[in-house]
């Protein structure tokens, strides 16, 4: 087994193409060739005659092109820390927004949100208080988990109980400080909405160097599928292992949170498809599901601000209407897709 | 012959309980020696003792002529490998891939295989006879395909030495002889087995050496015919037994005395 180079790059040559044609759909359409044009002229790498109005390069430096990059990067972390988790647990149906993880970075986020409201440090605290929430919340479910041997049911639970708890004191928090909850409450809800350039710059580089970590990591994701003593046998530090994958999962995840709130299932729902696709391999599961997750999230983002014009829909509500039916399905055919 | 695995004066304690006791055995190469001993008496803690998952209280695990104490993990993994008695395996991989996972030891530092683990993998599933299986995944194999899959994960694994424990629990007595088999067929490569089997019949048919343990002590070593005594057996597992031979093989055959009611 070689590092599976056709599938991906094919899978970026597509996810490049719904990043472009995501850029061209809005309230002014801009055709694709016009996008790829521009983008030319603006890289100056080759001579172009300048044809469009300014307001295009506009509409595509300072508004399309931050959101679509956030989604992407967004999808990117969440699907492949989605896929971590299954590795880790043992489980087809481990995903960060499951397993409370998110919504326990969420509460760290709005805590820092909601106490340091003056301060102009706040976008660069984000994304590590964000990570100091995630990195709690998944340590309480994998204890629970391991003492009940990784049981499905209590990995669930657990899941549900710390997204309960976690999302009661976040709207506790949301309630009794803010009198303006609007912007909390959609961050919450999960968006692009307000992406900006200086947020894909904070968590971008936590976003790709996890995501290398993973992807170099991947073979052991496999290894330790088999039992601990079959792991260990076999020349693997399997503690060491999973806790690389817990701290850079969380890492992936909190980054994801930080700037677009809770958006479910995207974690879940990639793995699973390239599973089908591809079989368990972790080796082909962690980068294709990561593009697959970046190219679902542009599509679900273009949607949600393009279906009911001008009002946006927040991209969290619409990946739960799909893949909460989705998820549903998984648990009733769960006897079959467990390891 | 050469003296492959030497256990000198090995004890583990347990919350002051002693598991192990004192064991000295020599095994040389391509012998197939079994482990009896009625439930309780410490066969696995031997194996986890020789695999370095426990470290022993007390004494000695030499390969070869390394003691396994001083070796990393990975250069341990290239002296012995393990068929567990509860193995896990990712239902949705192939039988090639899960193979491939026994290569791990040889593999680089990012766990990359090359052409010459793939070559490896391929001739373990032939010598184990699953190459057809290669493409199934492992969800879909009887219990029989997927022990014959662990076996040649340690095959793949190349080790001079292979520890089975319980290979053929829960298994039928077509695929309990098949798997054993095997086995026998692969100690033609001078591989050397140390398996651990409840059932004595089959160990004393298949096995050249048998070590009998009880209550974390060797009892006694050596060939089942000298093993297998009416004495001995009455002692470790307190039941009434009768020693027969076996009509072909000279083999003593254990059969349980009852009372008819």
């Amino acid at each position: 087994m070689i590092f599976p180079w056709k599938n991906t790059i094919l899978s970026l040559i597509v996810m490049l193409a719904i990043m472009v044609t995501s850029i061209s759909i809005g309230p002014v359409n801009i055709s694709p060739i016009e996008i790829l044009k521009i983008v030319t002229y603006k890289l100056q790498l080759i001579q172009i005659e300048k044809s469009w109005p300014e307001s295009f390069e506009s509409i595509i430096f300072n508004i399309r092109m931050p959101r679509v990059l956030l989604a992407g990067v967004v999808g990117l972390a969440l699907s492949i820390s989605g896929a971590s988790y299954q590795a880790l647990f043992k489980n087809p149906l481990a995903d960060p927004y499951l397993l409370g993880i998110a919504s326990g970075a969420a509460l760290s986020v709005t805590i820092v949100m909601t106490q340091f409201q003056n301060s102009h440090l706040i976008t660069n605290i984000i994304p590590i208080s964000a990570f100091s929430g995630a990195i709690v919340c998944v340590s309480i479910t994998y204890y629970i988990s391991a003492k009940q041997h990784g049981s499905v049911n209590t990995l669930i639970l657990s899941g549900i109980a710390i997204a309960s708890i976690t999302q009661a004191c976040t709207s506790f928090l949301m309630l009794y400080s803010n009198p303006d909850l609007r912007p909390l409450l959609s961050w919450i809800l999960g968006g692009f909405a307000s992406a900006e350039w200086s947020q894909i710059l904070i968590i971008g580089p936590y976003i790709l160097i996890s995501t290398g970590i993973s992807i170099s990591l991947s073979k052991y994701f496999n290894l330790i599928q088999l039992n601990e003593e079959q792991a260990q046998q076999l020349g693997l530090n399997t503690s060491k292992i999973k806790l690389i994958i817990i701290i850079n999962s969380s890492i992936n995840t909190a980054a994801a949170v930080s700037f677009a709130g809770i958006i479910g299932f995207v974690g879940l729902i990639c793995p699973h498809i390239i599973r089908n696709l591809f079989g368990g391999d972790y080796r082909n599961l962690i980068p294709l599901s990561g593009i697959l997750g970046a190219s679902l999230l542009i599509v679900s983002d273009t949607i949600s601000r393009t279906i009911l014009n001008p009002v946006e829909i927040p991209v969290g509500i619409l990946t739960a209407l799909f893949g909460g039916p989705f998820f549903l399905y998984l648990l009733a055919k769960t006897k079959k897709i467990l390891y | 012959m050469n003296n492959l695995l030497e256990i000198i004066n090995l004890s583990f304690k347990h919350e002051d309980k002693y598991i192990l006791k004192n064991i000295n055995f020599k095994n040389s190469t391509g012998k197939l020696t079994g482990v009896i001993g009625p439930n309780g008496a410490g066969k696995s803690t031997l194996f986890r003792l020789i695999t370095g998952t426990l470290n022993p209280t007390n004494g000695e695990i030499i390969i070869g002529d390394q003691n396994i104490a001083n070796l990393s993990v990975k250069k341990r993994s290239k002296l012995i490998s393990l068929v567990p008695q509860n193995p896990e395996m990712p239902s949705d991989f192939t039988v090639f891939e899960t193979v491939l996972f026994a290569r791990h030891p040889y593999t680089n530092f990012l766990g990359w295989e090359n052409q010459k683990d793939l070559d490896a993998t391929n001739e373990s599933l032939e010598l184990t006879k699953i190459k057809h299986l290669s493409k199934r995944k492992i969800q879909t194999l009887s219990s029989g395909e997927k022990q014959k899959v662990l076996i040649s994960m340690s095959v793949a694994q190349n080790t001079p030495i292979t520890l089975l424990d319980e290979p053929t629990s829960n298994l039928d007595i077509d695929n309990q002889i098949l798997i054993l088999n095997t086995i026998k067929n692969l100690q033609k490569n001078n591989h050397s087995f140390l398996i651990s089997l409840h059932d004595l019949n089959l160990a004393s048919l298949y096995c050249d050496e048998l070590l009998l343990l009880s209550k974390g002590e060797i009892i006694t070593i050596g060939t089942p015919k000298s093993v297998l005594t009416e004495e001995n057996i009455r002692k470790t597992y307190n039941t009434e037994i009768k020693v027969l031979e076996h009509p072909l093989h000279e083999t003593p055959i254990i059969t349980p005395v009852i009372n008819k009611i």
